[in-house]
């Protein structure tokens, strides 16, 4: 029998000039389990990594030396920066063409589309995936973190109308399922019907970013680079880019296992203060967090300090955020129950506060009496001398 | 450069802003009203009984009249039937049943929860507004009233300025504009109680069974004796359709003396046995997630236990009330009741057998709010006008407090519609001077039935509640109020009692009565000599501040809308204990504020710049 659909599809995202990390944790994936059907079904599909950008040819070496066999790229100076509509369109272009069929492999040329694509899970990744299969007409599943190849026998009333099929080669997507009840898996099956025939391709997903696993590269392997040339219509440009700016949020109290919060404690010598906490968070590789008064800017310091310090983003309690972080500094703070809803549910808790009658005496494990400024350069000494030790 | 111009503006949309909105409606006078909220009802709370008052003499104009579907088709929550004050001491409780004095002059009383009720008024209203030109803006903060060159203007912190005719101020008990006009001084702690309210959700059925009334009935239940904690007022729990309103109204001027947290005197109600016992439910008990379990499957437990008890509460919720079920049914999404139970008691199943939750029991408290209420006893302005400005309800410091009833709403509503029929004889005249506009409203006001409940004991109201209090030992009262006792409690002295009590006015007599003996001992006593014993059975785990004001919803605005004019005056020190929201911190001596939590409610409004947030920002009231 021969395929109209062959190979999966990767859409590989890139960030001024370099690759996503998911887009390089889908081609390995995508070169597990391909390697895996080539195997199983004695086949020779392709892992075909898509690249859209200007001036990117050069990535299809570095996208072939992590687990591409083949890389599509189409290079134009429209598509510098990535816009839905013309990127959608021009991905369904590719992966409709028959051309690039016949390019990827020679002998078939019965290709009509890709039989599985990958995009990342990530908001362009998101949205792209859902108008590129809406154009498709082929299915999609969302936010998926694993994947199985497997024949699967199912019989259903609306797909096989009602008579045991076999579905070859299927692709199983799963994701997590908010019910509780383990996973959800999904499954994009041709409707077999003879009622309603029709074919559901490509089986497409999204990747969660950072669950699977990207190869090492290996500059050594070999690939075939496929130019494709787009058909751009000029009313597809209309949404234009102007400026450019990323939006990043600078802090981020969910990843760090340590954060050090700081509060008026610092008025003695606030900019002293403040590159102290900076010096002893850097050490724990801790973010920094402020109590809500701070973000106020009740003290004259430095705008570059004031301006990245002393913002609402970091305020740590009922107007802010809520941590439970594993380690818990609280430098200077008084323990004002604003604060302290927003740091209770900390692992363990350090304060460092002159004034023994401070709330925050009640909320933490360890106290230390005495001004930050005092402290923090003992404690900064004392852990680097323990971390010298742990190494050794 | 012409500026926009409307015949009427109304400053704020609760109840009153809104009866006045509907009035000038059906008067065909157009009016356009203004909400700093951003959507009507959101910064709305009262203590949640809606009064229609059947008065001996006088007229009002009550919600029933100014919207004729009320009673079928308004959200309100359960009509009253049962009135019971409790006097209490630790777990000891001597009720009365006080339904006579609810029903006193009135057709009905039925509880209320104010963002619904006041958005379903906004919705009646606003059509018609709309058809003559006018209309409801919310999210508007007016900043400043100007008069110039005969014109009116109105500026705001969100809209062009524009001109006006006549204003309606029901910017409420912390009225802005009363302030910034100068018309009346800021109200003095006297004058004022403060409420703090706490919503507690309890299915349907739980409240009928609970609270033993049927489901077209209510029950208000009003607490006095240990639980005020010295002060003088008292708490109160009223059942809601499936929640209940639990609070604690308490004069200001002794919350001053003796500071106490607002939270703490609810916290005294809950640790009520009484209280306890009438609030519980059946609450689930997550099982610790094991944190040796790798982190994607430990968001999956989280996430899983999270689904089912979400889905578990709601179809608890919808399956434990009579119109919930028959939805259910209707929709087709069961069959049956049995159908329901059955998918109830498997998730419940589901819920212990894969993540090992448990159900206990506990309370669940899902609002915290406050207000100040004003006594118009001792507070309602004597000319509720200045200029073409007229003030109605708790703007013009007009709340009935006589005894253990409060009526407010329904004051503010009879105001609202007075001020309207003055406005749009004003107009028709084109008369908008004091001495014609003003003096007319306030000719209007004078008339109302409530003026005179704030002017004047009503010996009739009174008898109730001697006849209440008939089977109480005559020591326990008399040793207080005996000679006071003895007279009122003949029909014929009672009458020469009143009219003296009136001639000396309330001025004098409020002291005598609202003391710490009416609130405070006298229940203890009773509770303590008649009292049944009841058991608190569980533990109820109550929020802590912090946890209250973190469940809140605001619209933070980095503007801080209060202002500290003195950090080291006695009062702002007070202020640490007495912020409902906990705004106030003390360091070396200086009081300190945090706006960020602040509710709006006015308690620190004595001593400080104090304005509303600017439009659509701080607090938003879910229940309210």
């Amino acid at each position: 029998m021969v395929d109209k659909y062959r190979h999966l599809y990767v859409v590989v995202e890139i960030e001024q000039g370099q690759i996503l990390s998911v887009s390089k944790e889908m081609i390995g994936e995508a070169r597990r389990l391909m390697d895996g059907f080539n195997k199983k079904y004695s086949s020779k599909e392709k892992v075909v990594a898509i690249v859209l950008g200007h001036k990117i040819k050069e990535l299809s070496k570095d996208l072939i030396a992590i687990g591409a066999d083949s890389v599509i790229y189409c290079d134009h100076p429209e598509l510098n920066e990535i816009r839905n509509v013309i990127y959608t369109k021009i991905i369904s272009q590719i992966a409709t063409d028959k051309d690039i069929g016949k390019q990827l492999e020679s002998e078939y040329s019965e290709f009509e589309r890709p039989r599985y694509m990958f995009f990342a899970a990530d908001s362009i990744g998101r949205h792209l995936s859902s108008t590129v299969l809406a154009d498709l007409d082929s299915g999609l599943a969302s936010d998926i973190n694993q994947l199985v190849i497997e024949d699967i026998e199912m019989s259903h009333q609306q797909k096989t109308g009602g008579t045991k099929e076999v579905y070859e080669k299927t692709l199983e997507m799963y994701r997590p399922d908010f019910s509780g009840f383990l996973w959800t898996t999904i499954l994009c099956l041709d409707n077999r019907n003879p009622a309603f025939k029709r074919d559901y391709h490509p089986q497409a997903c999204s990747i969660i970013p950072g669950v699977f696993e990207s190869l090492d590269p290996d500059p050594t392997r070999e690939g075939q680079v496929i130019e494709f040339t787009p058909k751009i219509d000029e009313k597809d440009l209309k949404v234009k880019i102007i400026s450019r700016e990323v939006i990043k949020s600078e802090v981020d109290f969910e990843t760090p296992r340590t954060i050090v919060s700081f509060g008026r404690g610092i008025k003695d010598d606030p900019e002293t203060n403040i590159k102290l906490v900076q010096d002893l968070a850097k050490l724990l590789n801790a973010e920094i967090g402020i109590t809500l008064p701070i973000s106020k800017k009740p003290f004259q310091i430095n705008t570059s300090l004031e301006s990245k310090f002393m913002i609402p983003d970091r305020v740590i309690g009922t107007s802010g955020h809520k941590t439970s972080a594993m380690l818990y500094i609280a430098a200077g703070i008084s323990g004002a129950m604003q604060h302290v809803w927003g740091m209770k549910d900390s692992g363990f808790v350090v304060a460092i506060n002159p004034d023994d009658d401070a709330a925050i005496k009640n909320e933490c494990d360890v106290f230390i009496k005495g001004r930050m400024e005092d402290v923090i350069p003992m404690l900064i000494e004392e852990i680097k001398k323990q971390i010298q030790i742990v190494e050794a | 450069m012409s500026l926009e111009k409307y015949d009427v503006a109304i400053i704020g949309g609760g109840s009153s802003g809104l009866a006045a909105l509907q009035q000038l409606s059906k008067l065909g006078k157009q009016a356009i009203l203004l909400e700093a909220g951003s959507d009507i009802g959101s910064k709305n709370i009262s203590g949640g009984i809606l009064y229609s008052k059947k008065p001996k003499k006088g007229q009002v104009t009550n919600v029933d009249d100014l919207y004729e579907n009320f009673l079928e088709d308004a959200p309100y929550e359960r009509k009253i039937t049962k009135y019971i004050l409790h006097s209490t001491s630790k777990n000891k409780e001597y009720p009365m049943d006080l339904t006579e004095a609810h029903d006193y002059q009135s057709n009905f009383g039925c509880s209320v929860l104010m963002n619904k009720l006041n958005s379903w008024f906004a919705k009646q209203a606003v059509e018609n507004a709309e058809k003559i030109g006018g209309g409801l803006i919310p999210g508007v903060h007016v900043k400043s009233i100007l008069w110039n060159d005969q014109k009116t203007i109105i500026q705001t912190d969100e809209l062009e300025d524009f001109e006006v005719r006549a204003i309606i101020a029901a910017d409420g008990v912390n009225s802005e504009v009363a302030e910034m006009v100068g018309a009346r001084k800021k109200f003095s702690p006297t004058q004022l109680y403060q409420g703090v309210k706490i919503i507690i959700n309890l299915p349907e059925e739980l409240i009928d069974e609970r609270f033993g009334i049927n489901p077209d009935e209510g029950a208000a239940h009003l607490f006095a004796g240990d639980i005020t904690l010295n002060h003088i007022g008292g708490g109160f729990l009223y059942t809601n359709r499936d929640t209940l309103s639990l609070g604690a109204v308490y004069h200001f001027d002794s919350l001053l003396k003796n500071p106490t947290e607002p939270y703490t005197l609810i916290d005294a109600m809950i640790k009520n046995p009484l209280v306890g016992e009438l609030i519980k439910d059946t609450v689930p008990i997550k099982k610790e997630i094991d944190k040796n379990l790798p982190q994607e499957e430990q968001l999956r437990i989280r996430f899983g236990v999270a689904k089912l008890i979400k889905n578990w509460k709601e179809l608890r919720e919808t399956s434990l009330s009579p119109s919930g079920r028959q939805n259910l049914i209707d929709t087709g999404k069961f069959k049956s009741q049995e159908e329901i139970e059955e998918k109830l008691s498997s998730i419940e199943k589901q819920m212990s057998e894969k993540f090992g939750v448990t159900f206990g029991t506990d309370y669940v408290e899902v609002e915290y709010g406050a207000k100040l209420v004003p006594d118009g006893k001792r507070c309602r302005m004597e000319h509720p006008f200045f200029k073409n400005i007229l003030f109605v309800g708790d703007a013009a410091g007009r709340g009935v407090f006589v005894g253990p009833r409060i009526e407010g709403l329904n004051v503010g509503i009879d105001d609202g519609v007075r001020a309207a029929n003055a406005v749009a004889r004003a107009l028709d005249s084109n008369d908008f001077s004091e001495s014609s506009f003003g003096k007319h409203y306030s000719q209007l006001l004078e008339e109302s039935p409530f003026t005179l409940d704030m002017k004047q004991i009503d010996k009739d109201y009174l008898k109730i509640f001697l006849d209440a209090a008939k089977d109480v030992p005559k020591d326990i009262i008399g040793s207080r109020y005996g000679p006071i006792l003895k007279m009122m409690s003949s029909g014929t002295f009672r009458g020469i009692a009143v009219k003296f009590a009136n001639m000396l006015g309330y001025d004098k007599l409020l002291p005598m009565v609202e003391s710490e003996d009416t609130y405070v001992k006298v229940p203890i006593q009773l509770a303590e000599r008649l009292g049944k014993t009841v058991e608190l059975t569980y533990t109820p785990s109550i929020p802590t501040i912090a946890d209250r004001i973190a469940g809140l919803s605001y619209n933070d605005d980095h503007e801080p809308h209060i202002k500290v004019l003195n950090p080291q005056t006695e009062f702002m020190k007070k202020l640490v204990t007495l912020c409902p929201a906990k705004c106030y911190s003390e360091e070396d001596g200086k009081v300190l504020i945090q706006h960020e939590g602040c509710v709006d409610c006015g308690t620190c409004s004595q001593e400080t710049q104090w304005r509303h947030p600017r439009g659509e920002k701080g607090i938003q009231y879910k229940y309210g």
